[in-house]
């Protein structure tokens, strides 16, 4: 609904406006200055403002007198005067200071001056009350805080008569590119077509902004669009809250969120990033993909403990199950130093640990990329060093430059390696401790003191296991490549399949 | 007859004050009969040693010129209003705290009236009142000044001034052109074309009836010049700011035929300049300012000296 009643904007134009009849303009003198208030004076008065009609009840409008006060109001920016009609009226050089200083004057008969004071009065008002009612309208109707924002955009859209749109930096960086979205303050464009375009942004980890085009407005409409985005960003914040807080506890419609994502390979469609947008997840900047591998089948106590871990060690990252895994990202305007990479893998072992021995918890850390599609490859990256991360200690792995955890990931991850995992570790299937003894030896560098430590047996409890899985396996693993193919072997029956 | 200064007047010596009250523009239509001039003297102890003219501006200028040489008297050089000015009060020494009385006026027929022991403002009420019963006009003389008094309360020089300012007058008559007389034409405050005269009546407690004149300014920046009138004019408003009031000489000139426009003779659509010459550098002192400012025409616009205060050498 654009305003149905007149707007004030200068005063040569409020002659003749409804109310207004008596009112008639006496300088030919467009107006250059909108007018926003009403006061009676007389011809000596000093005290004229910025954008005031003064209105003389009872003037010499013959006087000098009126040259001087159009002179003063029009140097203080005064909208104009209205004087009593009277014979003589004022004097050429009134008209003709008037006309040149670019201010207007306005007679009504004396007897109708008070009448047309009240008129003009509630008519500098209107923009004022118009705001104020639209205000209350949407305040009222986003009332209970259940509008989504869908509905916030239609009552914006009712109320002033143009689509707003809601979006990421992404999306408002297409439709205004004008809109610097690194700045997150609230920004009024005026572009040389007359177009003004209203951007607030929408506080929250989704980094949403709520962008309002007009096309050539009257001043009075922007100021009505600021103050109903401020109503709506506000609004839309809460809302965004409440959505994010809700979702998070439904981690089924997270898993599916980062499933549809990976499934588009990070294209994310207006509906994904929508969705995301509520869940709190920002698909633009930076992201670095995070995976976590627990040791055994991920349930719900396991996952709010490395939510509780993450949190503990200030890592603000998402817990997203995917599979037998959690997927988490971590999300930055501009490309993570190395210092950052650094601090974060530290962070993470802290983690880890925090989780307890218990739980050997192997996390991969991908690289840093940008947007959704450098997200989706961050996350698979990270997925594939956190397998390759031995199963039984637990750990933290970052894809390196030089690239061996995606190698080792890669290798484990082959039908080659299975196969050869399982036929030559077939003999030792049914015995899990002498497995275990040689996949810890042959990760302990072959030292038989340390696999007793890790193992808590005794050195020659080890010697004699080793002894049994040679002569199980017919190997001999003193032969260099015999250790490496049996540890890849070892490493590769803990990879699901 | 001899023009001389103040201070060439004999030691215990003093001038009489003389000059026309009333409409002169009279006068053509009721000439004088020549016996004013000795009628007026009767009831006064003695004859003048000297004259002063009472106002240098206008017909009295020349009045007490030739009344000092009809009595074959000097002529003081100075005056006591330093230009024209309507009423009696308006007298430079008033404000020094003389007063003109005892004060003399007489008539064609010889009718003589002496006022005496009262205020300068009772005496141009009664003088003003008797006028019209006197025939629209009188010769007036009153209380003598001293060569002190006309140095220290007066305004020397104006005679010798307005001798000055005739010769140019002569060389505009001869051709000149008005920047050519600068002195003359004193401060420029604006040159365009009359674009509305308005003549309306008195102001309260006036008796003149006042002209507003509107000219529209042509030279850059333009601009609109409004003048204030009675029977001088009383001030110049350029957009909405007084730039030059009485006392101050205010003079438009009527820039075709480069003669002055008294107020009843501008004409609408006449290119005029209006320029400033400056007033009595008496007037603009403490207590002097009230008798002369447009306040005492009753014009509520504040008084504005512009043009540069001549210091006469004899002052």
């Amino acid at each position: 609904m654009a305003s149905e009643r007149p707007l004030v904007q200068h005063a040569d134009l409020l002659a003749g406006l409804p109310g207004l009849e008596d009112l008639h303009l006496i300088s030919q003198t467009p107006g250059v200055t909108p007018v926003t208030g009403v006061r009676l004076v007389d011809l000596t008065t000093e005290a004229v403002d910025e954008q005031q009609l003064l209105v003389c009840i009872a003037a010499d409008v013959a006087s000098w007198r009126l040259d001087a006060l159009i002179r003063r109001s029009a140097l203080a920016g005064a909208a104009g005067i209205v004087l009593p009609e009277s014979t003589p009226g004022p004097t050429l050089a009134s008209l003709h200071i008037a006309s040149q200083l670019r201010l207007p004057l306005l007679a009504a008969p004396p007897h109708r001056i008070l009448d047309v004071v009240s008129t003009l009065q509630r008519l500098i008002a209107t923009p004022e009350i118009e705001r104020a009612d639209r205000v209350l309208r949407c305040a009222y109707r986003w009332r209970d805080g259940t509008s989504g924002p869908e509905n916030v955009l239609a009552d914006v859209k009712r109320e002033l008569g143009t689509s707003p749109v809601l979006g990421d930096q992404a999306q408002i960086n297409e439709f205004a590119p004008d809109v610097r979205t690194d700045l997150e303050v609230e920004q009024t464009i005026t572009r040389p077509d007359g177009t003004v375009i209203v951007s607030h942004p929408v506080p929250g980890p989704s980094r949403q902004w709520l962008l309002i085009r007009l096309d050539n407005p009257p001043d009075v409409l922007v100021d009505q669009s600021t103050t109903l985005a401020r109503l709506a960003v506000l609004h839309l914040r809460a809302w965004f809250l409440a959505r994010r807080w809700e979702l998070e506890q439904d981690h089924h419609q997270q898993s599916r969120l980062l499933a549809d994502l990976i499934a588009e390979h990070g294209a994310a469609t207006a509906e994904i990033r929508r969705r995301a947008a509520e869940m709190g997840w920002r698909l633009d900047g930076w992201h670095i993909g995070l995976y976590f591998v627990p040791p055994v089948e991920p349930g719900e106590a396991m996952r709010d403990r490395l939510a509780a871990g993450l949190r503990g060690v200030d890592i603000p990252s998402a817990v997203v199950q995917r599979g037998y895994a959690w997927a988490g990202w971590l999300t930055s305007d501009d490309a993570p130093v190395p210092e950052f990479l650094h601090r974060l893998l530290t962070r993470l072992r802290r983690c880890r640990y925090a989780m307890g021995e218990d739980t050997p918890l192997r996390i991969g850390v991908g690289r840093a990329r940008e947007g959704p599609t450098g997200l989706v490859a961050s996350l698979d990256e990270a997925r594939e060093v956190a397998l390759g991360v031995d199963s039984r200690t637990g750990g933290v792995a970052a894809t390196d430059a030089v690239g061996i955890h995606r190698l080792v990931g890669e290798l484990l991850g082959s039908s080659t390696a299975r196969d050869f995992a399982q036929s030559a570790l077939a003999p030792l299937a049914h015995d899990t401790t002498l497995l275990d003894t040689l996949a810890t030896y042959l990760d302990s560098g072959n030292s038989v003191t340390t696999t007793a430590a890790r193992l808590g047996v005794h050195r020659n409890t080890v010697n004699a296991r080793l002894n049994r899985i040679t002569q199980t396996l017919s190997i001999d693993l003193a032969d260099p490549d015999v250790r490496l193919a049996f540890q890849l072997a070892c490493r590769a029956l803990d990879v699901p399949s | 007859m001899d023009v001389i200064p103040p201070s060439a007047l004999p030691p215990g010596a003093t001038a009489v004050p003389f000059g026309f009250v009333g409409a002169t523009s009279l006068l053509s239509e009721r000439p004088p009969s020549g016996a004013e001039l000795l009628d007026v003297w009767m009831g006064v102890e003695t004859t003048p040693e000297a004259l002063i003219p009472m106002e240098i501006g206008g017909f009295n200028g020349v009045a007490a010129v030739w009344a000092a040489a009809a009595l074959d008297v000097p002529l003081v050089d100075a005056d006591l209003m330093g230009r024209a000015l309507p009423e009696l009060q308006q007298l430079l020494p008033v404000a020094h705290g003389w007063t003109p009385c005892p004060a003399t006026v007489v008539d064609v027929h010889g009718r003589q009236l002496r006022l005496d022991h009262m205020t300068p403002s009772m005496l141009e009420a009664i003088v003003r009142a008797v006028l019209t019963p006197m025939g629209g006009w009188a010769v007036f003389v009153c209380q003598p000044l001293t060569a002190e008094m006309i140095i220290n309360a007066c305004h020397p020089g104006s005679v010798s001034r307005a001798v000055a300012l005739g010769r140019d007058v002569h060389r505009l008559q001869d051709g000149a052109a008005l920047d050519e007389v600068t002195e003359l034409e004193g401060t420029v405050l604006g040159e365009g074309r009359i674009v509305e005269i308005t003549r309306g009546a008195p102001r309260a407690g006036r008796r003149m009836p006042v002209t507003t004149v509107v000219v529209d300014l042509s030279a850059p920046p333009g601009g609109t010049l409004r003048l204030e009138a009675e029977s001088e004019w009383l001030a110049v408003i350029v957009d909405g700011e007084p730039v030059a009031t009485v006392p101050e000489l205010l003079l438009v000139w009527d820039v075709d035929s480069r003669e002055v426009l008294a107020v009843e003779t501008v004409r609408h659509g006449r290119n005029v300049r209006v320029t400033a010459l400056p007033g009595a550098a008496g007037w603009w002192q403490p207590g002097a300012l009230r008798y002369v400012e447009p306040a005492a025409f009753a014009l509520d616009v504040p008084a504005r000296r512009t043009a540069v205060p001549v210091e006469h050498p004899e002052a």
